[in-house]
């Protein structure tokens, strides 16, 4: 089996907070103590009202497909075996839009449109690194 | 005396310098902008110690620097600096230069942009090594590479298709862009791709990333670009027609995806036509040409809505037809842009504004005589737009 020399992400406090909770299986969100506006991009105020109190909150995983794109160059070794591969813009349930890596099973390959279901699934790039990323459930809102 | 705040006419741009483009080797970054400020000089009909102000842009190299005030010897600027704020910065350079002479903090305001990326054997994807190109805090930006997003490319495609989702836009839309835009390349002597472009290249050619082809993203260019920017009166008495500034305007709304926010379909660059517009007192009517940001196709597409010549997710079918090709209604990147004439940035479209409206534009000459010009940053998060004229 050929080694995953993908690139893994930068380790630094906030990404080191990410990969305890996807550790866990979950998704942490700040959720604004003022005005209940989820962030998925931690930020020291919130980018809706300016408060600097939050908690955090695991998203509930569940969400709809905003934009999907197929990588077919190969950009960096690490995915040459892998390409061509989906990449897409996925909108929280809870509100906040991630663009990750997406899984896109065989149905939907030809037939993806916006407003999609999709869940979160974690893929294990390191024991210490489950990188959270959206599958397509192919039900349309 | 009460000073008006409404700069139009104000200000001009005198002077441009476009070095040889594309894939040339063995000239440095700096030479390259060395060169850029002296063709503009040249061009302008007067001497390198009249420039009082320089401000600088890097390109993707990151080279062009403070180091070059010394590199060319300028021993009494007013005005310096570098400006950072990726395909909007020419303009806004532009811009800055021009509020610094209309405030009289200088007079003569050189603004340079050189980069050189390619060399020799390696490709032009692989010489154009971007990162991730949206700016997020921390190490959240890093996460992005981990999942297989590199560089624009990558945003611009989820851009497009997201164009696509809500508004039917096709990859023909963006063909007929590509095509257009080559058909202005085709009569430029300074282009990189001279060679008509048929619509079945177009769709044959490689994706990059789906839905954007080979030819749905711009070119990479070793070269620079310079323009002189200074008081309406004193470019009165430079050599070549003025280039007058009109109308100024920026727009950022930032990169915050979030339900209810689409700022890569309705884009920043709305307000930085608005504000353009106001301060030149036209409208989308009254522009004779457009040069427009075109490092992808789709840019050209969300351009043109957002600054009010189609309406919202009209795009595709505005460029239906050739409209903005040689002949059409709205004569759209007429040195061939970046997609076929030369990519340094925001001076791309600058640089042939200025051609044109100097009358110097050649075979590719038009009437037109007022030109406006937009500037894109980021994955369609910086914006910046001005509307030039040859009269104030």
């Amino acid at each position: 089996m050929t080694p995953d020399t993908r690139p893994l992400p930068v380790l630094n406090p906030e990404t080191r907070r990410l990969f305890e909770y996807t550790l866990r299986g979950e998704l942490p969100l700040q959720r604004c103590a003022a005005c209940d506006g989820y962030r998925f991009i931690p930020r020291v105020l919130c980018d809706h009202c300016g408060s600097p109190e939050w908690n955090w909150t695991p998203a509930q995983g569940g969400g709809q497909l905003i934009s999907f794109a197929r990588v077919h160059k190969v950009f960096h070794p690490g995915f040459a075996d892998r390409t061509p591969y989906w990449i897409g813009i996925v909108e929280l349930d809870e509100g906040p839009r991630i663009t990750s890596a997406l899984t896109v099973r065989k149905p939907w390959e030809e037939s993806l449109t916006a407003g999609m279901r999709v869940v979160l699934e974690l893929e294990r790039r390191t024991p210490e690194i489950y990188l959270p990323r959206f599958r397509v459930t192919g039900v349309e809102e | 005396m009460v000073r008006e705040r409404n700069m139009r006419g104000r200000c001009a741009i005198a002077g441009v310098g476009v070095t040889p483009m594309g894939k040339i080797y063995g000239r440095s970054t700096d030479d390259f902008a060395a060169q850029a400020l002296q063709l503009a000089v040249q061009n302008a009909g007067i001497e390198l110690d009249e420039i009082d102000g320089l401000l600088l842009q890097p390109g993707i190299d990151y080279r062009l620097g403070m180091g070059f005030q010394n590199y060319l010897g300028f021993k009494n600027l007013k005005l310096f600096n570098t400006i950072s704020s990726g395909g909007a910065g020419a303009i806004s350079m532009v811009q800055y230069a021009a509020l610094a002479v209309h405030a009289g903090m200088a007079d003569v305001v050189a603004c340079v942009f050189a980069d050189a990326p390619l060399a020799e054997k390696t490709s032009a994807g692989d010489a154009y090594k971007v990162g991730g190109v949206l700016s997020q805090p921390g190490g959240y930006t890093s996460l992005l590479n981990a999942h297989g997003y590199f560089g624009a490319t990558s945003g611009y495609a989820l851009a497009a298709r997201r164009h696509m989702e809500l508004y039917g836009t096709t990859e023909t839309h963006f063909a007929q862009v590509a095509i257009s835009t080559r058909e202005w390349a085709v009569t430029n002597p300074l282009a990189q791709q001279r060679k008509p472009l048929t619509r079945e290249e177009h769709q044959n050619s490689p994706y990059v990333v789906e839905p954007l082809h080979l030819f749905d993203c711009c070119l990479v260019s070793n070269g620079g670009v310079a323009v002189i920017v200074t008081s309406a009166e004193r470019a009165r008495d430079m050599r070549q027609v003025p280039a007058y500034i009109l109308g100024m305007g920026q727009g950022h709304f930032g990169d915050q995806q979030h339900r209810g926010r689409e700022p890569q379909v309705e884009t920043g660059l709305a307000q930085a036509g608005k504000a353009s517009f106001a301060m030149a007192g036209l409208a989308p009517s009254d522009i004779g040409a457009c040069q427009l940001y075109d490092c992808f196709t789709y840019t050209v597409i969300v351009s043109l809505e957002d600054l009010g010549f189609c309406a919202k997710g009209e795009g595709g079918p505005f460029v239906e037809g050739g409209r903005l090709g040689p002949g059409g209604e709205l004569p759209t990147n007429t040195g061939g842009g970046q997609l076929s004439g030369y990519y340094m940035w925001g001076m791309t479209p600058l640089s042939e504004a200025v051609i044109q409206l100097q009358g110097n534009a050649g075979e590719r000459q038009l009437d037109a005589t007022t030109h406006l010009v937009s500037g894109n940053g980021g994955v369609l998060s910086y914006h910046s737009c001005l509307i030039l004229g040859n009269s104030p």
